[in-house]
């Protein structure tokens, strides 16, 4: 079956959480490929799965945010002025990407394969819209200095090879959840620097997003397009819940609103 | 312990047996084959130590370059010691896998079921068509 790539409203973070959380599972159930974007109803701090609760208290210019926790890895980003991306997809569709990773696909080697190909579609899409940006790709050892730079709070404020850069600011990174029969990929690209996170530089720093292209639903078309071509499943472009192929209702009991979850470490 | 004495999960854990009073106890760990995949390791979350785990079901997890990895049990059994220490020098998986990175010690059930396990052979041939 064909899969979806659903452009989305601004949501609340435990629902836009919720919601990839049945993507995954649907791309588990169904064998079929999900990508959304979207954005949040109001400023929100989302924490890697890993990361400790205390390290959220102790960043104080998001004190006060909503926060959530994500099942994916990675380090915290203040949701604000930025656009999300989620894939889901089966495993099984991992070895069909092929790029300069191709030769390390399957389960646990799969990661760099799905990062490169929506970073690099990404570069593509923000260079035609006028941005110079690049990927990271210093050398990334010794593990420990690499370490140290996965330890800081926010995800911008780390770096990992593929993360995209601008000017020598990220403004775009992912992380992973990975399962047996699916795997999850979100995705943050930083379009401006929020009063909640002022360190970060986003895309209107340098003033050159005013290109017809540079739009919410074309950030999709441009992700949908390069798994398309990547995966060889055909994705049908909707923009409403009740288009995917299964029931979706607001799971109040969602994990992702329970401080259990978000405050677990 | 030798990677050719060894049985492993499709998933990439290793488990070894041995015999201490009576019980037959599973050695696991994750093989070099996944840690090389996986890259650096920065965070490991173990279970406790009498936590009952079965055969392909999830017994901890590991990120690595941002992406969370469930690690699979390859039997069914208590967790009888946890090798908590790893959490913390996570580098030191990689130095020895298949000794000093064991993971976890399972008390095998009863019906321990090892022969649905891949041999050594069976594993590596996997890793090579990957």
């Amino acid at each position: 079956m064909a899969g979806y790539a659903l452009l989305d409203c601004a949501r609340s973070g435990f629902e836009n959480m919720a919601l990839d959380q049945r993507l995954l599972e649907a791309a588990s159930e169904l064998q079929c490929l999900f990508v959304r974007v979207y954005q949040w109803s109001e400023p929100t701090v989302s924490l890697g799965y890993f990361q400790p609760y205390a390290e959220r208290d102790a960043h104080r210019p998001s004190n006060g945010l909503a926060t959530v926790r994500r099942s994916t890895g990675g380090g915290a980003i203040v949701h604000h002025h930025d656009w999300t991306y989620c894939v889901a997809m089966p495993v099984s569709f991992l070895s069909r990407i092929d790029n300069d990773s191709g030769a390390r696909t399957g389960n646990v080697g799969a990661a760099p394969a799905l990062y490169d190909c929506i970073h690099d579609e990404v570069v593509d899409f923000l260079n035609q819209a006028g941005f110079a940006a690049n990927k990271w790709n210093r050398t990334c050892s010794p593990a420990t200095a690499q370490n140290e730079l996965q330890r800081q709070f926010l995800c911008f404020e780390r770096r990992s090879c593929g993360d995209i850069e601008l000017g020598g600011h990220k403004v775009m990174g992912s992380a992973q959840r990975r399962g047996n029969q699916a795997i999850l990929q979100h995705g943050s690209l930083l379009l401006a620097t929020s009063p909640f996170a002022p360190n970060l530089t986003g895309l209107a720093h340098w003033q050159a997003g005013e290109s017809a292209i540079f739009n919410f639903g074309i950030f999709l078309h441009r992700i949908a397009s390069t798994l398309e071509s990547a995966t060889r499943q055909e994705l049908n472009i909707i923009t409403a819940l009740e288009e995917l192929p299964f029931r979706w209702h607001w799971p109040i009991d969602s994990k992702y609103a329970q401080d259990e979850w978000t405050q677990r470490l | 312990m030798q990677p050719e004495e060894l049985k492993y999960n499709p998933s990439h854990e290793w488990v070894g047996v041995t015999h201490e009073g009576g019980n037959q106890i599973a050695v696991i760990g994750i093989t070099d084959f996944a840690l090389e995949q996986l890259t650096d390791l920065v965070y490991m979350a173990l279970p406790k130590v009498g936590t009952q785990v079965s055969y392909g079901t999830e017994f901890g997890e590991v990120e690595s370059v941002k992406a969370v990895s469930p690690l699979y049990s390859p039997v069914d059994g208590e967790v009888v010691e946890v090798h908590s220490e790893l959490v913390d020098r996570l580098e030191s998986l990689g130095e020895d896998p298949f000794g000093n990175g064991w993971i976890i010690k399972v008390r095998l059930a009863s019906d321990a079921k090892l022969d649905r396990l891949l041999d050594y052979a069976a594993y590596k041939k996997q890793c090579a068509e990957a």
